[in-house]
């Protein structure tokens, strides 16, 4: 069992959360909110929001994708309906990780981001950082201890 | 599984071959509509062979450069254990892609049963080949009934009762492989000269054995390919596939499953 990284991304297009393991053996190793993961958010937006398109397309407009494999690594989604997306990196051996992100969502980026009240209710906020070109994160510090304290004892188990 | 549509995609993007099995009750999709869905999947795959997570990057390295005393210390615990199923979590914590020589020289020098130190190597070779990308044969998965075939030869330049009867390796190491979502799933096969073979299942099971089960098939509709497609004069490479012949034995190889 191994998670590989961690990803928010709003309905503006933008990537609010990155969190990446980079060690399997440290769960306290790797990046948060990175600047050298902008692009990587950007091909991992632009593959889903593709993906997203053409199931829609095959089958009726409230289909979504579930999850994306490959020959290295597997992309679990959630999406939700005010445009947020969650989505986790792990490896192939997972095969179903929707609860986890039902987690992720609704008692740690509700509690933390979503009730607090100095927390922006909206990661954009002039109408040019509306168009994939938002820089803001979420900084709060709950926050980010508690993905570490859930996610953590999932990224170095084997 | 049910399989909604096949589609085949050529080495540059293009569609070359599509058919419905089962009519969508959303609508049909147009030709035009194909067309993008093709182009939109090879732009995925090249995606997605980009998006190596850094841990996997960093432990690729990391087994191309195994120190040397770890090597043989990894090395010496397999000899050491004779039961090979434990040996399944040591190969993958050790830098074992290389440990084929160092196993079989720490096995004098641990002083064990010469047996225990063949068995260790057998499993080190086991890992070389990297058994993650191995797909297990299925057998019989839409052959037809021994007493249904009919008269000839049914299947092309094969021999029954199988096309292939043995496990194989994807040669899709990097790229996508299978989209799973709420209605259905889409199942990629990509042979060594960048053809790709798409399907279009109703199940939505995201587990290993439905991918094995995938590959399988589209393996089957890639010897298909090969003896009704490449062995016809009147086709001209990466274009549209027009054979009656493929046309009837891809249904029904979809007919039997």
């Amino acid at each position: 069992m191994a998670i590989y990284s961690f990803w928010i991304f709003d309905r503006h297009c933008n990537c609010i959360f990155d969190r990446e393991w980079t060690l399997k053996a440290d769960s306290s190793s790797g990046t948060t909110n990175s600047k050298q993961n902008e692009d990587t958010a950007k091909l991992i937006y632009g593959m889903i929001y593709s993906l997203q398109s053409i199931s829609r397309r095959i089958s009726s407009s409230t289909n979504s994708v579930k999850t994306i494999s490959t020959g290295k690594y597997r992309i679990h989604l959630l999406p939700t309906t005010t445009g947020i997306w969650f989505v986790l990196f792990s490896d192939l051996k997972q095969q179903d990780l929707s609860q986890v992100l039902q987690y992720l969502y609704g008692e740690i980026y509700v509690r933390y981001v979503a009730r607090n009240m100095l927390s922006p209710v909206d990661f954009a906020e002039s109408t040019n950082e509306t168009r994939g070109q938002g820089f803001r994160k979420i900084n709060n510090r709950n926050f980010i201890r508690a993905v570490d304290r859930f996610l953590g004892p999932m990224v170095s188990q084997l | 599984m049910a399989i909604k549509s096949l589609l085949i995609i050529n080495k540059s993007g293009g569609l070359v071959y599509q058919r419905d099995f089962i009519p969508s009750p959303h609508g049909k999709m147009n030709s035009n509509e194909y067309l993008i869905l093709a182009g939109t999947l090879h732009g995925v795959v090249a995606i997605a062979s980009q998006l190596t997570p850094k841990a996997l990057q960093v432990s690729s390295t990391q087994n191309l450069l195994p120190l040397p005393s770890q090597a043989t210390a990894t090395a010496a615990n397999a000899a050491n254990a004779t039961n090979t199923a434990n040996n399944g979590s040591t190969t993958a914590l050790g830098g074992y892609g290389d440990g084929a020589g160092s196993g079989s020289g720490s096995g004098s020098a641990a002083n064990s049963s010469p047996s225990a130190a063949a068995a260790a190597t057998a499993v080190a070779a086991a890992a070389a080949a990297a058994p993650e990308h191995t797909v297990p044969y299925i057998p019989s998965l839409g052959m037809a009934a021994n007493d249904s075939k009919p008269p000839g030869r049914p299947m092309g330049s094969y021999l029954a009762p199988d096309y292939f009867s043995d496990s194989f390796i994807s040669w899709n190491k990097s790229g996508l492989k299978s989209i799973v979502t709420n209605d259905f799933s889409i199942f990629l096969y990509q042979s060594l000269t960048g053809v790709k073979f798409v399907l279009i299942s109703t199940q939505q099971s995201t587990s290993n054995a439905a991918l094995h089960l995938a590959d399988n098939l589209l393996r089957k509709v890639y010897c298909l390919y090969s003896d009704y497609v490449m062995k016809n004069p009147f086709y001209s490479a990466d274009m549209l596939i027009r054979s009656e012949p493929f046309d009837k034995k891809l249904h029904a190889l979809v007919a039997n499953l």
